[in-house]
């Protein structure tokens, strides 16, 4: 085992460099698409809200890798159109595709956490941003968000590793992650130990990634 | 010349659905005044004060803050809050910002000071409620008392007109409360205009100008405190002082 991991070191690496940044990629961005849902799911009445629940529901209703499949081999029947808006240098792209599907998923989901965490915030601190005579945005930026931000930190930490995991679907739309390189590994070799590699560099990266959640979390001290 | 009053309630009516919070409330406060308000809970004695600077809307009747009348127009309601300051029961410092901070937040982002002259006088407020030493601390490793100090200082700093204390020391231990009554008797002596809604009976004897006891949603009585605590004029504040004597 130990041999098939040292004589595909290049292509481990790669793998490994490629779960790691597109799933950390995409949470980051799927954190910043969510802000504004979760903000108009906790506040907003109307037409707007509508929307944003009709946004959760769609990409949280369907699997992602029924997703991935929609926007890879779906949006790939009208290449002659997305050619024609000048976007198929992205829909004929697997990784872009990847990425827009998982940012899609994880940006149903964090715009829930985020949801759940505004609406957690007492009463007493909108009074007291009113006594204050803080400004809409003032308030919101720099007294609801952090105080969102560290409550919702545990929960975005669960979805950051749970997207870690879900990358690996990647490989079916031909992307070369970890699980794709594995499979092309597993190919010439026809050997099973190959998974065992591939968990084994899963594992690692989300314990690696809990230690740093654990860091970040440590710096909200204030969070009596 | 008579300066006109801090603050004045004319006929002030409000209601929670068909229940009936404060009725026909008239009451003027003048400037530099100091006003306690005591009655049972449930009297309405937090909501009228929260009126003040628009926690609570009223449903008839005029409220005048600083020669202002409150209505719903949003500039009326950020010019009466800019100068009302309001300490609460439970502090609510935001627990994310260092006592500092707390105190500079509004100073820095509402009324656009610059960081360096809003952490000057925050810091020169903080030392004035002697938290000064503490200021670099999160509402999470302070006291009770020491909380609500900051939360004092950090109404100061937007140096409003008038102060309102919504039962700043009920919950606090009773070390605490004298620390924070201290700081409250300062500002006193300073010339605050004050109304404060507190159980606080010795502070009220000691500080205050009038005192004003509600009961269900009425003013039933407005007196200074020598002839109310010693001979109120009402039955129903004669049986509060009763039962607060008694405990």
């Amino acid at each position: 085992m130990f041999d098939l991991y040292l004589d595909y070191i290049d292509r481990w690496s790669h793998g490994l460099w490629l779960t790691a940044s597109m799933s950390t990629l995409s949470v980051l961005i799927g954190f910043l698409v969510a802000l504004p849902i979760g903000f108009v799911r906790s506040r907003a009445k109307g037409p707007l809200a509508w929307l944003a629940i009709a946004y959760v529901n769609l990409f949280r209703g369907m699997p992602l890798l029924v997703l991935m499949f929609l926007v890879y081999y779906g949006f790939g029947q009208f290449s002659s159109e997305l050619r024609a808006m000048g976007l198929w240098w992205f829909f004929r792209d697997a990784y872009f595709c990847g990425m827009l599907a998982l940012i899609l998923n994880t940006s149903a989901y964090q715009a829930e956490i985020i949801r759940g965490s505004l609406n957690t915030i007492s009463t007493s601190v909108i009074e007291t941003n009113a006594a204050l005579n803080l400004t809409r945005w003032t308030a919101f930026r720099r007294v609801l968000l952090p105080i969102a931000f560290a409550k919702a930190l545990p929960p975005l930490g669960n979805e950051y590793i749970l997207m870690v995991k879900a990358t690996s679907l990647l490989a079916i739309i031909t992307v070369f992650d970890l699980m794709g390189e594995a499979r092309t590994i597993f190919s010439e070799t026809l050997d099973l130990g190959v998974y065992y590699v591939a968990a084994i560099h899963y594992l690692v990266l989300v314990l690696a990634i809990e230690w740093t959640l654990r860091r970040v979390e440590a710096r909200f001290k204030w969070m009596a | 010349m008579v300066s006109p009053p801090a603050i004045s309630f004319e006929k002030l009516n409000k209601y929670y659905g068909k229940f009936h919070v404060l009725k026909d409330i008239d009451l003027e406060v003048a400037k530099g005044e100091r006003i306690v308000i005591c009655g049972p809970s449930g009297s309405g004695k937090s909501t009228l004060i929260r009126c003040i600077n628009r926690l609570e809307t009223h449903q008839s009747g005029r409220l005048i803050v600083d020669q202002c009348e409150m209505n719903n127009t949003p500039s009326t309601v950020r010019r009466i809050r800019d100068r009302v300051g309001m300490c609460f029961q439970h502090f609510n410092l935001y627990p994310h910002l260092t006592a500092l901070e707390n105190c500079t937040l509004s100073l820095i982002y509402t009324r656009k000071m610059p960081p360096k002259e809003a952490k000057q006088r925050a810091m020169e407020y903080l030392a004035r409620v002697r938290m000064d030493g503490f200021a670099q601390k999160y509402p999470s490793q302070l006291s009770g008392g020491q909380q609500q100090r900051v939360a004092i200082a950090r109404s100061l700093c937007i140096q409003p007109e008038v102060m309102l204390f919504d039962e700043p020391t009920s919950a606090l231990d009773p070390e605490s409360i004298s620390e924070v009554l201290d700081v409250m008797a300062d500002l006193a002596i300073g010339g605050m205009t004050m109304i404060c809604v507190t159980h606080e009976m010795g502070f009220a004897r000691k500080v205050a100008d009038r005192v004003v006891f509600m009961d269900a949603g009425e003013i039933v009585e407005i007196a200074d405190p020598e002839t109310f605590f010693t001979s109120p004029s009402h039955e129903r504040s004669a049986r509060f002082l009763q039962q607060i004597i008694n405990h």
